[in-house]
């Protein structure tokens, strides 16, 4: 670990007003430009997990594979990542991926399904220390020595997903990103699995966690940062979501009161596509608070130890 | 970020533009490949003939045209009775049951077994050698891959989520068949089927080249090729350079009209 | 009507474990049944079976007292799948969704919220919420009488969520349909449900 970067304050992870488009065609020759994410504000700090809300379309796995480096061919992105400190390049991107910044991946279709699971977490070395290591990590998940002779297809679900982690793992990173972690798992096994996340966490690493869930990320998470059609909305601590009168942007407080403990309100209206190009707040025309000073840009501040894109947060 | 989409259809248009002149204009010269004038025999390529004059004074470049133009034409009859015959074979095998699987998979494995150029030679041969000797033997040799390639998809979208649900919304065999499998196999088929014609092309003119296809008054280019290899050693080398070069230029023609298609239907490659 | 599964047990052909042992459950019009179970309790299978989409190994689906496979034509049972991307088909447009449902009512379309400008795009342009609502349009088709729901609103985040439950809530009971509802969250089932079942307690 590099102790010059250990200064107090320099956050692991410093997502700033990232943007991403792609230019895609329109008809069969004309090209348009299309504004995928319009500005992410997103904070992972050492030891602590964030976790990245939104609905689908709202940008959350471009993020992931923006930090990481994997957008398509046809993308390009503005804004600036850091990392400890420093700006992540495209080359140091690709120098610290599967190092020091690794993905736990969505689907188990990332796993090979011709390799045993024990040379797929060893990333195909097979000297005795990395034998150990591979042993110890299985154990820390639950997993007997008997798995690494393993092939994916007799994994189940929450198996597979414990050997995504470890493969994760292996290599100490400092940044895990995990993209949707727990589709289709039962609610004790989701849990289980953040659990692990939460673990890694507790050992020092930062840890971005992409869901939809809300009420899932609520049980690990110590800050969430809230998506809406391409922008972070609200940035908070787990803590605020005890009571939607600590929430500060009109939709987290919307997410709020759907969730079926809280009354599972619902609210007419669909998340805006990129292509619809709405000026000032995207979610200006479904807001029970929406003003005529919301079409035009809005600046994210701080509030009340958080940080919210609304003009009308705190009054409202 | 260059326009790649527009190249690819440029590039295709251009190839097919060169194709339909190619098949027209052999249409259209027909007789004048055949003139002899002994007078002007064995000239090497001029302004008057591009390609030179063959040992009976015939204008190369005419012959070579025509040549080309009954390639194209048995290349684009036999490309789409093997596309036609694989789409059969292939919706059979995976749709009427085991049995039938396994008698057109070890049909597959049968024809993809034995050499393409033999097994065609013995068909053509069958039929009595000639244009039909040589549609029916490339036609019947060619469908395997394609074949085994639509048997897959179909047999994948036969288990596909979508396609049970419109089962339990009582929708027909036939509703199911031709709204929800069609439109995915169309682009497979279709890019098979372009990439079916170089293919096809090759194996007329090498079987006529080797005697087993058309016959020697007509002016293929297999006949063109094997009858100038008598003169080569003469140092008439035009007779045989030219020919040949324009038919690698057909059936790269056709290559390129489907590594295009293959390029636009594909999602991974559509946006480039 | 009534949708009864009566003693069925379910395995799958390479594991010896099965996944379902002489489980009985049934669903009438106007009642809405929540489901729930630890996963690889066989839930989806469970609704698979009774929806027709696959054979038990021993017991039977009955609806109205008659075998549900030999009813024959539309099925008045009809199943809304977790995952909607795979339960269109991708090279068809999306209109072709909702022609393809049982004279699929206007109310319907927009109470789901459908907008008239996505039914002419393709399924890959559209986010997974909007596509479960063209399937569950799909699924409400004039003779469904019987609806079984997958986890359809797990992989959607919770504004759409509600939304959708509460236009199902009010359709179900405007055309008193049956309902089983399959999730794994409490929360979820006792806001819908008339009465839940636990698979791992049967």
């Amino acid at each position: 670990m590099d102790k010059t970067i250990e200064k107090q304050g320099v956050p692991l992870l410093e997502v700033r007003n990232l943007s991403v488009s792609f230019t895609q065609y329109q008809g069969l020759f004309g090209r348009t430009r299309l504004e995928a994410i319009k500005s992410l504000n997103v904070t992972v700090k050492k030891g602590e997990i964030t976790a990245v809300i939104g609905s689908s379309g709202s940008g959350k796995s471009l993020l992931a594979h923006s930090i990481l480096g994997l957008l398509p061919y046809n993308a390009s992105s503005g804004g600036e990542i850091l990392f400890q400190g420093s700006l992540l390049t495209e080359k140091r991107k690709k120098d610290l991926r599967g190092k020091e910044i690794v993905l736990v991946p969505q689907s188990v279709s990332y796993l090979d399904p011709l390799m045993k699971v024990g040379n797929q977490i060893r990333n195909g070395r097979n000297d005795q220390e990395w034998k150990e290591k591979e042993q110890a990590v299985l154990k820390r998940y639950g997993l007997g020595e008997e798995t690494e002779q393993l092939y994916p297809f007799e994994l189940s679900g929450g198996m597979a997903r414990r050997i995504l982690i470890s493969t994760a793992v292996m290599g100490t990173p400092q940044l895990v990103i995990a993209d949707e972690p727990t589709p289709g798992l039962h609610i004790e096994a989701a849990k289980r699995v953040l659990g692990h996340f939460r673990e890694i966490a507790d050992d020092g690493a930062g840890v971005l966690l992409i869901t939809h869930d809300l009420e899932l990320a609520l049980e690990v998470a110590d800050s969430i940062a809230v998506l809406y059609a391409g922008i972070t909305v609200e940035e908070g601590r787990k803590e605020d979501f005890k009571d939607e009168k600590y929430l500060r942007h009109p939709y987290t407080k919307a997410l709020y009161r759907a969730m079926p403990e809280h009354g599972f309100y619902s609210l007419p209206g669909n998340q805006p596509y990129a292509k619809d190009k709405i000026a000032g707040c995207p979610y200006r025309p479904r807001c029970p608070f929406a003003a005529e000073e919301c079409k035009g840009s809005i600046q994210g501040r701080q509030l009340n130890g958080g940080y919210v894109r609304c003009v009308r947060a705190g009054e409202v | 970020m260059k326009n790649r989409r527009l190249t690819t259809v440029i590039l295709m248009a251009v190839a097919l533009v060169f194709l339909s002149a190619v098949t027209a204009s052999g249409y259209f010269w027909k007789e004048a490949a055949l003139a002899t004038d002994f007078s002007r025999k064995d000239l090497s390529p001029s302004i008057a003939f591009l390609f030179g004059t063959d040992w009976m004074g015939r204008d190369m470049f005419v012959r070579t045209i025509v040549g080309l133009s009954l390639s194209i034409r048995i290349g684009l009859l036999t490309a789409a009775a093997s596309a036609v015959l694989a789409f059969l074979m292939g919706t059979a095998a995976a749709v009427m049951g085991k049995k039938t699987d396994s008698l057109i998979c070890g049909l597959i494995d049968v024809i993809m077994g034995i050499p393409h150029i033999l097994l065609l030679i013995l068909i053509s041969y069958a039929c009595g050698r000639g244009f039909w000797g040589v549609v029916v033997g490339v036609s019947l040799t060619h469908w395997t891959s394609l074949a085994r390639l639509i048997r897959g998809e179909v047999l994948q979208l036969k288990e596909s989520n979508y396609i049970r649900i419109a089962e339990r919304l009582g929708h027909s065999r036939w509703y199911i068949a031709f709204r929800h499998m069609a439109p995915c196999l169309f682009p497979q088929f279709a890019v098979g089927l372009v990439l079916l014609f170089p293919h096809a092309i090759l194996h007329e003119a090498s079987i006529t080249f080797l005697g087993f296809g058309l016959s020697p008054e007509q002016p293929a280019i297999g006949v063109i090729l094997s009858e100038s290899m008598q003169y080569l050693a003469m140092g008439k080398w035009w007779l045989a350079l030219f020919p040949g070069i324009l038919l690698l230029v057909t059936v790269l023609m056709f290559h390129f009209i489907g590594q295009g298609l293959v390029r636009l239907v594909n999602p991974g490659s559509a946006q480039e | 009507m009534k949708l009864e599964g009566k003693n069925i047990t379910f395995q799958y052909d390479n594991g010896n474990r099965k996944i379902l042992n002489k489980f009985s459950i049934s669903v009438e019009s106007g009642e809405r049944v929540g489901l729930t179970a630890p996963s690889g309790f066989g839930k989806t299978t469970c609704c698979k079976i009774l929806a027709g989409y696959e054979k038990p190994d021993s017991g039977e689906v009955l609806l109205d007292g008659k075998l549900l496979s030999q009813w024959k034509g539309y099925c008045p049972v009809q199943m809304i799948w977790q995952h909607p991307e795979l339960s269109v088909n991708p090279r068809r447009k999306m209109r072709t969704v909702l022609e393809e449902g049982d004279e699929v009512d206007e109310r319907i379309i927009e109470g789901l919220g459908i907008e008239r400008d996505w039914e002419t795009r393709y399924p890959f342009e559209l986010s997974g919420g909007e596509l479960q609502r063209f399937c569950i349009a799909r699924a409400l088709g004039k003779r469904t009488k019987i609806l079984l729901a997958d986890e359809i609103t797990t992989m959607l985040d919770l504004l759409t969520q509600s939304q959708i439950w509460k236009f199902l809530l009010e359709e179900a009971e405007r055309r008193q349909l049956g309902l089983l509802v399959v999730s794994h969250s409490e929360g979820l089932l006792k806001q819908v449900c008339t009465r839940i079942v636990n698979l791992e307690h049967v």
